[in-house]
């Protein structure tokens, strides 16, 4: 099979979230010793925003996106050894370490943004649920991440989202990270009032906001 | 600060800059129909502008003004900050004066035994060679020495000096006078059973002695005003002391106003109204005592008490017989509380032979599932949607709303409450349907509309979104997941259940089939699936009635066994495969 044939089936098997068919691509592309590299970007990456697309028109609800999302990581599982060889260029997209605040036990959103980052090639560290704050800039601290980013499903643990913040202001690391907030009562001004560099009203808006910002980031980087 | 001022003669109120308007008119009492929680979803809180500060309007209001052919001045107060003064007017149809349909209450009869009774006997003349004590001859006459009475009884009782007097007493589980009055006086001895609702308060009053309801009065809770959900409220109690207040207050407040009427109705005097019984959720349980409720919505749920001793009426503030008890129907935990344990008691479930289950629909839907000898219980966050909440063509079960959807030969075929004219969809509505919709192949198992459409019209104006939809298939996934792990946590399969009972909102009128066929109850033969109505009602009935099922509450309450389905390693992938619109295998 031709390259450009086996790239259109990656890009159709992450939209139908197809898994099988995900992983035997990978499988296959590998054996043809082709270039992960352009695997990923030119195979895959299409297929998941056309997912983030069709959930924007409303065609794709909760269990498309997490087929799909869960596809592209079993693909990526596959080609990840390939990948850490390290005899291609690869480039990071960037760390987010991702949670639910403390008091809050509620994670299947946070779940699902997770995945929806892992897919999109963030490397993604999930914390899961009730988490204590403290532990969100430890964690990022350890694995220099870009991003945290603290879930809350309940008006009453919202105040986390706020705590943190402060938190992080008193220990002089405000702007060290970028801090995305989202949850069901979590509005666009809270994120705003609270200080939070962005909200996302769900997974692939938050894809979005945190290539936005990376972007940001990357642009004024300093070594 | 800014001025608000309300037309045509509604208060002048001061406010911060940046207030939202609808917390605004809700502080100064104006019952804004605020159904989605202040998310401007509902588009019920519609104000107008007359003249002042205007900000652009935000998306969603864009959206109503289009799609109800609002004026530009028209806006939704739960979504508009006051940048300055303003004059505005709030039109009828934005207020919550219209009452929630009433659910009949199970009709049980068991035997009359309460905890206060009369009663009546002739107290002996004072012994003059070795006096005693009036209430020492009480003690005597009763036949009770520990016999306890409130200094305010003691210091009413000098008519009971005389010689030989014919005498009543109003007794408390044989241990306090509650009340003395002469045996010739007509002394009626009245309790209170109360359903304790989020958003609806009832009150019955019970002749204690025949056990027949006398007086029943319905009103909104007033803590509406401080959110429709049991979540706002919590966050606002836990804004401080005063808050918490607040909200006991208004609780309070909304109860003694429903006590006046009752009193009225019945012409009896205040201290005729012997005991109160409540069944509500543990949040109000709390707020009526002025409790903390910060635990409540957070990991690890702790609640202050789950069951209390009876308390003073008189410590609660409830205008009644100072004296009279107030018995709180127990918690089971932080999201089962005295409303679904009254509840279960008076369908006799705890007695009733399993396997059944069930199911309490509200914003949080509680499923208890009783196998062979085991009870499991938890609650779903459902979300109000099944309560008309959060939809854009949503309302509650009032008036207007489409309770019934059918399809016939030029399209839908609509019953509305009280044959009004349909203003949105309650519950029932909802999933006749979405049913309907799927058996006609409008949308697709995944919930999409067909041929790519945003929304479909119900009736002429009133449109089903994707977004409702959406709404309703996150509720209903929630429930049947619940519904799931509680039978698997029992090794049961649906079609094991002899029996579902469903209780809430959802009357009569729920059709079973349209329920099954979407999915939110499991496939058993209709015969066996039964509506009670208000059991929390019932089950406060029960409670004032019968002292002895108090007792037999708490130790059946000891026997369930609690499912948190947060903590469940299933939850998400039962979540998200019942996020499909269709029926149980």
């Amino acid at each position: 099979m031709d390259k450009e044939r086996i790239l259109a089936l990656m890009t159709q098997a992450i939209i139908e979230g197809d898994q099988t068919e995900a992983v035997r691509l990978a499988q296959e592309a590998l054996s043809l010793r082709l270039d992960p590299t352009e695997v990923i970007e030119r195979g895959y990456v299409p297929g998941i925003q056309k997912v983030g697309e069709l959930w924007e028109k409303g065609d794709y609800f909760l269990p498309e996106l997490i087929t799909s999302a869960e596809a592209m990581k079993a693909a990526m599982a596959v080609l990840d050894p390939e990948l850490k060889r390290g005899i291609y260029a690869t480039k990071s997209m960037g760390k987010i370490v991702i949670g639910t605040v403390e008091g809050d036990i509620h994670d299947i959103g946070k779940n699902i943004v997770a995945s929806m980052l892992q897919a999109s090639g963030f490397e993604v560290y999930d914390l899961g649920a009730d988490v204590k704050l403290e532990k969100f800039w430890q964690k990022a601290e350890e694995v220099q991440a870009d991003v945290i980013g603290l879930s809350a499903l309940l008006t009453t643990t919202m105040v986390g989202q706020k705590r943190f913040l402060e938190m992080l202001a008193e220990r002089q690391l405000t702007g060290r990270f970028k801090v995305i907030v989202g949850g069901a009562p979590v509005t666009a001004e809270w994120a705003q009032r609270i200080g939070a560099d962005g909200y996302a009203e769900n997974a692939v808006a938050a894809v979005r906001l945190v290539k936005e910002l990376l972007s940001q980031k990357t642009g004024r980087k300093t070594p | 600060m800014a001025r608000v001022k309300v037309e045509p003669a509604g208060p002048i109120i001061e406010v911060r800059m940046g207030s939202n308007l609808a917390r605004v008119l809700e502080e100064a009492g104006i019952p804004l129909a605020t159904w989605c929680g202040h998310r401007g979803i509902c588009g019920r809180c519609e104000v107008e502008i007359v003249s002042g500060a205007i900000s652009r309007p935000k998306p969603k209001e864009a959206f109503f003004q289009q799609r109800r052919g609002w004026p530009s001045s028209h806006r939704l107060a739960c979504l508009f900050s006051v940048e300055g003064d303003l004059v505005i007017r709030v039109p009828e149809s934005s207020l919550m004066t219209e009452m929630p349909v009433l659910k009949a209450a199970l009709e049980i009869k068991h035997p009359i035994e309460p905890a206060v009774k009369r009663y009546v006997f002739s107290l002996p003349p004072i012994n003059l060679k070795k006096p005693e004590s009036t209430l020492g001859r009480l003690q005597k006459a009763l036949h009770q020495p520990r016999l306890k009475a409130s200094l305010r009884v003691l210091s009413n009782i000098g008519w009971l000096k005389q010689d030989r007097v014919e005498v009543q007493a109003a007794v408390y589980e044989d241990e306090e006078i509650l009340a003395l009055s002469p045996a010739a006086l007509p002394y009626p001895i009245v309790g209170l059973a109360v359903d304790l609702g989020t958003t609806t308060l009832v009150l019955e009053a019970l002749d204690l002695e025949d056990g027949r309801i006398l007086a029943k009065e319905v009103a909104i809770n007033p803590q509406h005003r401080f959110g429709a959900d049991v979540l706002s409220r919590i966050a606002h109690a836990s804004l401080g002391k005063k808050q918490r207040k607040e909200l006991q207050a208004a609780l309070v407040e909304g109860l003694n106003q429903l006590i006046k009427k009752i009193m009225a109705q019945l012409k009896v005097d205040s201290e005729n109204i012997l005991e109160v019984v409540l069944a509500g959720n543990s949040t109000m349980n709390h707020l009526l005592l002025g409790l903390p409720v910060d635990s409540l919505a957070q990991s690890p749920f702790a609640t202050v008490f789950s069951s209390l001793p009876p308390l003073r009426a008189e410590d609660i503030g409830l205008k009644v017989n100072p004296a009279a008890k107030v018995y709180l129907a127990p918690n089971l935990r932080s999201f089962i509380g005295g409303d679904i344990s009254a509840g279960l008691m008076a369908a006799n479930l705890f007695e009733a032979e399993g396997p059944f289950a069930f199911i309490d629909l509200g914003t949080n839907g509680e499923i208890v599932v009783k196998g062979e000898k085991r009870l499991v219980a938890t609650s779903t966050a459902a979300g109000p949607a099944f309560e008309g909440g959060n939809l854009s063509c949503g309302l509650p079960a009032s008036s207007g709303a489409i309770e019934r959807v059918d399809w016939g030969e030029n399209g839908f075929k609509i019953k509305t409450i009280n044959d009004a004219e349909p203003r949105g969809i309650c519950g029932s509505g909802l999933i006749d349907l979405l049913s309907v919709l799927l058996r006609k192949g409008m949308i697709f198992a995944n919930g999409r509309l067909a041929m790519a459409k945003e929304k479909m019209a119900v009736v002429p104006g009133l449109f089903l979104t994707q977004e409702d939809i959406r709404q309703a298939q996150l509720a209903c996934a929630a429930i049947k997941t619940g519904f799931q792990l509680l039978l698997a946590s029992l090794h049961l399969q649906p079609q094991d259940l002899r029996a579902i009972y469903i209780a809430g909102a959802f009357g009569q009128e729920l059709s079973v089939a349209n329920s099954q066929a979407i999915g939110l109850i499991p496939r058993v033969s209709p015969e066996r699936v039964f509506f009670l109505g208000n059991t929390s009602l019932a089950g406060a009935r029960l409670l004032l009635l019968n002292r002895l099922a108090r007792q037999r509450l708490l130790s059946r309450l000891e026997r369930v066994e609690y499912v948190s389905l947060a903590l469940e390693k299933q939850f998400q992938n039962y979540f998200l495969e019942n996020l499909k619109l269709g029926p149980w295998p």
